[in-house]
């Protein structure tokens, strides 16, 4: 009886939809630059990180000293340890100019963190002297790259032997290179390196281990995989205007559909007071009609919500590169379905006090 | 003989302190089962209000309803809707069907808000939308049907969770003179058949005929109560 106005249905359901899209793409967006962010970390295999104590996120800063390599090679229930450096490096272009890249550099005997997600070259070739794989995404930005390219990074000819495909963090895309040309480029301190990873042995708990290294070594911040990348996430989310962005365009978005969804059901009461009115007359308790109009909103919550997921669907597949990929997983999108329901229903709150109000005795007037 | 309806110095005013409107001055009315009640007077004189009190729409000011031995007036007021519910079916001026459900959802809805199951409301209804000569247009929407269809239809809701009474406020005010005469005809023969108390307001002397008593209203006060010939032929005074 509110629904049977095609007009109304469709004002309502257009609010859920924008809400949804413009809250679904946002957030998309938004966990997308997360997941790059805490991509390295996520994707390098370790269990366990080993840093500088000032470290908050996966970046260049502070080294520590590779006694905390050895020691903990030596530490129960850590079946590997390998360095990392990691550091910002200005690369030359050949039209002039230049860009930013931060450097990784891995221990090419077991090429932990290294680069993944080849789509061209051969990880092995970066054992050859001043070789690097960079970013098939920035190719061009990094003034036309191929493989066999030369380049000068902080003054050093290096050669192009392979591309990763999606490694793009919120930042300078990471190049990779060995551990020796890193050194050299980064011009890191002998007995220096950025990071230590650490894989457990089987059946031992990260936890349990990353306890028991940091009671081992000094001077250093252990901690497992899960909590890097948490740590990662409130960074971005709290020190960075990041989170804060993406989420008031989020809660415009939703504003805007709570006002549209609001205001168009309040009109539909409106519109049909003398129903709401006869309905009461004839001995409809208010709950009778709350249980009507609150069920109304959320069926349109939930088909406005469906049709808003399917074109955000639609927009996070046509904008997909390595750039700009909308990372939206299921609980994400159950919590938009949630959330629309929620919407509808506070929307439906007006209306509802509308029809609270009705006096029954008004279907007598003519 | 039975009580339907007693109201004892029952009366009602709308709104407080200089805006105070009585529309209805201390009444007392006793209105026995089975009895079929045409309420008339000029417009303006109480007769919605006096029906609105009668049908648990409203609670009179001062004085007491009894409805079939139960005080009504003195319930609370979260209680109205299900009494009403219970004991009055309503014919109202319009038809005040619901436009987007069918003409047989219309007649089932009070016997929904009931809590009966779908299909047995639906079978009520149907049956009911036959006894008033509907049976073909079940499935008619409002806006389908003609005007003296329609309040046809609303006579099926009113009746179809089989109340006591059954209250109409002018039902044939928008009607032509013989789809009035009609529908109030149908109104008198169901309540009857069913066993109803019927309550009508009406201005329509055409159809004075139909009733077995009249009461006349005017500034809010009972000014005239008689029996009809239809009563069994004594004409006069009720009171
Ligand atoms: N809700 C209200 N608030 C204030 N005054 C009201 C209200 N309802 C009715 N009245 C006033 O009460 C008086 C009686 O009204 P009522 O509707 O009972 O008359 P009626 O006999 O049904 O008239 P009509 O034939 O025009 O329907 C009128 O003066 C009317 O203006
Ligand atoms: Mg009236």
């Amino acid at each position: 009886m509110l629904l049977h106005d095609r007009l109304k249905l469709a004002g309502i359901l257009v609010g859920v939809v924008f809400a949804t899209v413009l809250a679904g793409q946002q957030a998309g967006t938004f966990l997308g630059l997360l997941r790059k962010n805490t991509m390295f970390v996520a994707n390098a295999g370790a269990d366990i990180w080993i840093m500088p104590p000032s470290t908050r996120q996966f970046q260049a800063g502070d080294t520590i000293s590779d006694a905390a390599l050895t020691r903990a090679r030596a530490v129960a229930g850590v079946a590997w340890a390998a360095p990392l450096w990691l550091g910002g490096a200005t690369i030359k272009l050949p039209q002039g100019g230049a860009e930013q890249v931060q450097l990784v550099g891995i221990d090419m005997s077991r090429r932990a963190g290294g680069p993944w997600n080849l789509v061209g070259g051969d990880v092995s070739k970066l054992a050859l002297p001043d070789a690097m794989v960079f970013e098939d995404a920035e190719r061009e930005r990094l003034g036309g790259l191929n493989i066999g390219s030369l380049r000068e990074i902080n003054g050093h000819r290096v050669r192009v032997v392979g591309f990763t495909w999606g490694l793009l963090p919120f930042g300078p895309s990471y190049a990779f290179a060995s551990e020796r040309l890193a050194r050299e480029v980064l011009k890191v301190e002998q007995h220096r390196l950025s990071y230590v990873m650490v894989g457990a042995s089987a059946g031992v708990a990260p936890d349990a281990l990353a306890k028991r290294l940091q009671r081992q070594l000094a001077n250093v911040k252990v901690i497992t995989r899960e909590s890097f990348i948490r740590n990662t996430v409130s960074y971005v989310l709290l020190r960075t205007p990041i989170g804060v962005t993406f989420g008031s365009s989020a809660l415009f978005g939703l504003l805007v559909g709570l006002v549209i969804v609001g205001l168009t059901m309040f009109s539909a009461v409106v519109d049909n007071v003398r129903e709401f009115g006869t309905l009461k007359a004839i001995g409809a308790r208010n709950g009778d009609l709350a249980l009507l109009l609150v069920g109304q909103a959320i069926a349109v919550a939930l088909v406005g919500a469906l049709i808003g997921l399917a074109i955000v669907g639609r927009i996070a597949t046509a904008v997909r590169s390595p750039k700009l990929a909308l990372d939206l997983p299921w609980p994400v999108l159950a919590t938009l379905v949630v959330v629309m329901i929620l919407l509808c229903v506070v929307a439906s709150l007006l209306a509802l006090s509308r029809v609270r109000r009705l006096e029954p005795g008004l279907v007598f007037r003519g | 003989m039975a009580n339907a309806v007693q109201a004892i110095g029952a009366s009602k005013t709308y709104g407080e302190g200089r805006i105070a409107v009585q529309a209805l001055k201390p009444t007392d009315l006793t209105i026995p089962l089975g009895q079929i009640c045409f309420l008339v007077g000029p417009s303006g004189s109480g007769k919605t209000t006096l029906l609105s009190l009668i049908g648990c729409v409203l609670r009179p000011t001062a004085g007491r309803v009894v409805l079939f031995g139960d005080a009504v007036s003195e319930r609370r007021e979260r209680d109205l809707p299900d009494l009403r519910l219970a004991l009055v079916g309503f014919v109202f001026q319009g038809h005040n069907l619901i436009a987007s459900l069918s003409a047989l959802d219309n007649v089932a809805l009070p016997l929904r808000l009931t809590g009966t199951p779908s299909l047995e409301a639906r079978q009520r209804a149907a049956h009911l939308l036959d006894a008033v000569g509907l049976g073909k247009e079940l499935a008619r929407k409002p806006a389908a049907l003609s005007g003296g269809q329609k309040q046809r239809v609303a006579i099926a809701r009113a009746l179809v969770g089989t109340p006591p009474l059954l209250l109409a406020d002018e039902p044939t005010a928008s009607l032509d003179a013989a789809a009035g005469r009609h529908v109030v005809e149908l109104m008198v023969e169901l309540s009857r058949k069913m066993r109803v108390t019927p309550i009508i307001v009406t201005h329509d002397n055409r159809i004075f005929d139909l009733a077995e008593r009249i009461v006349q209203l005017e500034d809010g006060r009972i000014v005239a109560d008689s029996l009809t010939a239809a009563a069994g032929g004594a004409v006069g005074s009720a009171t």
